[in-house]
C-alpha cells in the first residue's frame, strides 16, 4: 500500500521547533496513536531537530516529512546549511547523547545519516499499538 | 517558561517554581537566570515542576550545567512535583539518578 506523505520545510531556528512538534501531533492523531504515543512522537521530533540544528553552523532550513501508513508513522528530518566539521563541543556531544537516549526510547526504529562526522538526517518509525 | 523564585536565608535554599515549557528556544534564558541566582546566593535549589508541561534535552542540559555549579560548593538540587511524562524523561536519560527527585502531588 502506498503511504501518504506530508512534507514541511521550516527555518532551522529554535523558534520553529514548536511548529514541527505540533504538526507531528496532528499527523500522529490522524493515524490513531493514543495520547501517550503522541507525546512520544512530539518529543522525538523535537529532539531530532535539536540534534540537527546543533550541528549546523549557519542554520538554513529543515525538511521534515511524515509518511502515513495504516499503523505506522515514518518521520524523516533533514538539515540544510553549513555543517560543523570536527569542532563539535563537548556540550553539544552531551546534548546529542541525551537526545539519542530519548529518541531510542520514544520511537521503535531510529536511523542516523552521518556524513563527515555529523548527523545530517534522522529517520524514525513508530508502530501503532506497540 | 515562567520562573518564580524565592530565597530562604535560614536554610540557604532557593525555591524555584517552573511553569510552561523549557525548550531549545527559551533554554538560554533559563540558563542565564539560574546562573544569576547561583551568583546572588550560593545556595541549594528546590525546583517545583508542578506547572512544567515540557522539557527537552536543552532544558535538561541547563539543569545539568546548574547542578555542576551547585556541586562546586557542595550544594544540591532537588526536583519536586514532576508530571509523570516528564519524570519518564528523567528516567530515560538517567537523570533521575543524578538529581534528587522528590515525589509530589503530581505523582500520587
Amino acid at each position: 500500500m502506498n503511504s501518504d506523505l506530508i512534507t514541511l520545510s521550516v527555518p532551522a531556528k529554535p523558534e520553529y521547533v514548536m511548529i514541527t512538534r505540533l504538526t507531528s501531533a496532528a499527523v500522529a492523531t490522524r493515524i490513531g496513536f493514543d495520547v501517550d504515543q503522541i507525546e512520544d512522537i512530539k518529543m522525538a521530533v523535537a529532539e531530532a531537530i535539536i540534534m540537527i540544528i546543533n550541528q549546523l553552523t549557519s542554520p538554513d532550513k529543515l525538511l521534515v516529512s511524515f509518511s502515513l501508513e495504516p499503523k505506522v508513522i515514518g518521520i524523516r528530518i533533514m538539515g540544510e546549511g553549513n555543517w560543523k566539521s570536527n569542532d563539535i563541543s563537548t556540550h553539544d556531544l552531551d546534548q546529542a547523547q541525551l537526545g539519542k537516549y530519548i529518541l531510542g526510547s520514544m520511537m521503535d526504529k531510529v536511523e542516523y545519516k552521518i556524513d563527515n562526522g555529523t548527523i545530517q538526517a534522522i529517520l524514525m518509525h513508530k508502530n501503532l499499538g506497540v | 517558561m515562567v520562573l518564580g523564585e524565592r530565597f530562604d536565608a535560614t536554610t540557604k535554599t532557593w525555591y524555584i517554581s517552573l511553569d510552561g515549557e523549557i525548550d531549545i528556544y527559551n533554554a538560554p534564558e533559563f540558563k542565564e537566570r539560574l546562573h544569576q541566582l547561583i551568583q546572588r546566593h550560593s545556595g541549594n535549589f528546590v525546583l517545583d515542576c508542578g506547572g512544567l508541561n515540557y522539557i527537552d534535552s536543552t532544558g535538561l542540559g541547563v539543569l545539568i550545567s546548574a547542578l555542576r555549579r551547585v556541586k562546586e560548593y557542595d550544594g544540591e538540587i532537588k526536583i519536586q512535583n514532576l508530571k509523570p511524562y516528564i519524570r519518564k524523561i528523567f528516567v530515560i536519560t538517567g537523570l533521575d539518578k543524578i538529581f534528587t527527585i522528590e515525589v509530589g502531588n503530581n505523582e500520587q
